[in-house]
């Protein structure tokens, strides 16, 4: 019994015992790989049907394995499958903005309906915490991460920090209106609560400036989900004007025995509300003796992201487990 | 009759030996200034490759990439003392991990033979 896979919309037969990755070889496709021993990971790509055998996924992170990622080299399929390489993964869909408000003197929320779907163009499938790319009206286009459940809440929140002369930042200040067309592409990333977390894990979610909207969009996701394991949600900012949702998590605080929010306020003396100041300080002091299902996330500038990263695995965290989105600056 | 990266677990020995080894390299301030700029996740990778190949696996290292991989690193003071560390502490990850001291000559062995490649010599 052969199988057969269809590789960027093109058919080809897996011979007996042969390897994605052998056969597109096999094919002349032009792949990148280079170990040929699932260590790599350079080969990998993602499947959009069919089922994947287990040991295609041995060694990726579970939020990968749940998008269906897997290594060509250590995949001998069992049964047709449609693959495509990573970086064509995400679609295209249209939106209008049925929402603008400011949820503090800087950040703008906004909340987007995708338009209703058809078979050429199904809905964006977003998981809290994954990012998006927003094409404005005028051709702009930025990634920003989802707050929200957007399956279950019929729209997509995304929260947008003010940068003067930002062409996305002006056009929201001064342009934006109900009803405005855009276009949405995505989603990426593995910021996001996979359903095989294990669920007494500690999940510790940090974040400077609007780094929080990913975060709290998982905080929420894994609440929803019975997370039974301690979360710690650190909201990183300058000065208190910058903290945004504190009634929000502070309610969420009080009705969940696990969870915990830390605003950690740079620049003040700490008060009863935010009792700490610095975020690496605050999170470190957090990650003693970790399990190795404990899961960390990590998202805002990206020299904090980058050195908490290793500052946490130091302290004992799997790699495997540490999950970030650097919020690069746009250069325009 | 197993290979050495059989009995030593294959990939999944890979997996996890790769952050204990890390781990330690990233803790020993004789050579951690080499890391100092580099992304963990995309390390992390390149460990995985290095362990692969130390463990007897499926690799295609070749002294070129070797060479390649290291010249930066040369640059900066790269020499026979870090590939020192660098066997010492993979050396101390497999004991950790209970492998017999036999097993650990060999991968020993045969990082030792990468050593010309990636001095450039």
């Amino acid at each position: 019994m052969s199988y057969h896979i269809t590789y960027n919309d093109q058919t080809f037969t897996i011979e007996e015992n042969e390897t994605i990755l052998d056969c597109l070889l096999r094919e002349n496709a032009n792949i990148t790989y280079s170990c040929k021993a699932g260590a790599c990971q350079s080969c990998m790509m993602q499947a959009s049907e069919g089922e994947l055998p287990a040991n295609a996924q041995v060694g990726l992170k579970d939020t990968l394995k749940e998008r269906k990622f897997f290594l060509s080299c250590q995949c001998i399929p069992q049964n047709d499958l449609v693959i495509k390489s990573p970086d064509t993964a995400g679609m295209r869909t249209k939106g209008r903005l049925i929402d603008i408000s400011m949820l503090n003197h800087n950040v703008f929320a906004l909340k987007i309906k995708q338009a209703p779907q058809n078979e050429t163009q199904p809905h964006l499938l977003i998981e809290p915490g994954q990012f998006i790319n927003l094409k404005n009206p005028h051709g702009i286009t930025r990634s920003y991460s989802v707050a929200n459940n957007p399956e279950t809440d019929g729209h997509i929140e995304l929260q947008v920090r003010y940068a003067e002369g930002g062409k996305m930042s002006e056009w929201l200040k001064t342009n934006a209106s109900i009803n405005d067309q855009v276009e949405l592409q995505g989603p990426a990333g593995d910021c996001f609560y996979a359903n095989g977390t294990e669920s007494t894990a500690s999940i510790y979610l940090a974040g400077t400036n609007t780094g929080l909207a990913p975060l709290y969009g998982i905080a929420n996701q894994a609440l929803k989900k019975a997370h039974k394991g301690k979360i710690t949600l650190l909201h990183g900012v300058l000065t208190k004007a910058d903290l945004y949702l504190v009634d929000e998590l502070t309610d969420l605080a009080n009705s969940h025995d696990n969870f915990e929010y830390i605003a950690c306020v740079l620049n003040e003396e700490p008060t009863p509300q935010n009792s700490e100041n610095d975020i690496q300080q605050s999170l470190l002091s957090r990650l003693n003796a970790p399990k190795p299902t404990d899961q960390l996330f990590l998202c805002g500038a990206p020299e904090l992201v980058n050195s908490l990263k290793t500052k946490a695995f130091l302290k004992g965290l799997a790699s495997k487990n540490i999950h970030s989105d650097p919020f690069l600056p746009s250069n325009s | 009759m197993t290979t050495l990266y059989e009995r030593l677990g294959g990939q999944e020995a890979v997996n996890t030996a790769v952050d204990i080894f890390y781990r330690k390299m990233l803790s020993d301030e004789r050579v951690n200034s080499f890391f100092e700029t580099t992304d963990m996740e995309a390390q992390i990778a390149k460990q995985k490759g290095f362990l692969t190949m130390a463990f007897g696996g499926p690799n295609n290292y070749t002294g070129q990439n070797m060479r390649e991989g290291h010249k930066k690193l040369i640059e900066k003071g790269l020499n026979d003392t870090h590939v020192d560390i660098v066997i010492e502490h993979l050396g101390s990850t497999l004991q950790e991990l209970g492998v017999s001291n036999e097993d650990i000559a060999e991968v020993a062995s045969i990082a030792n033979s990468a050593r010309d490649d990636v001095l450039n010599r």
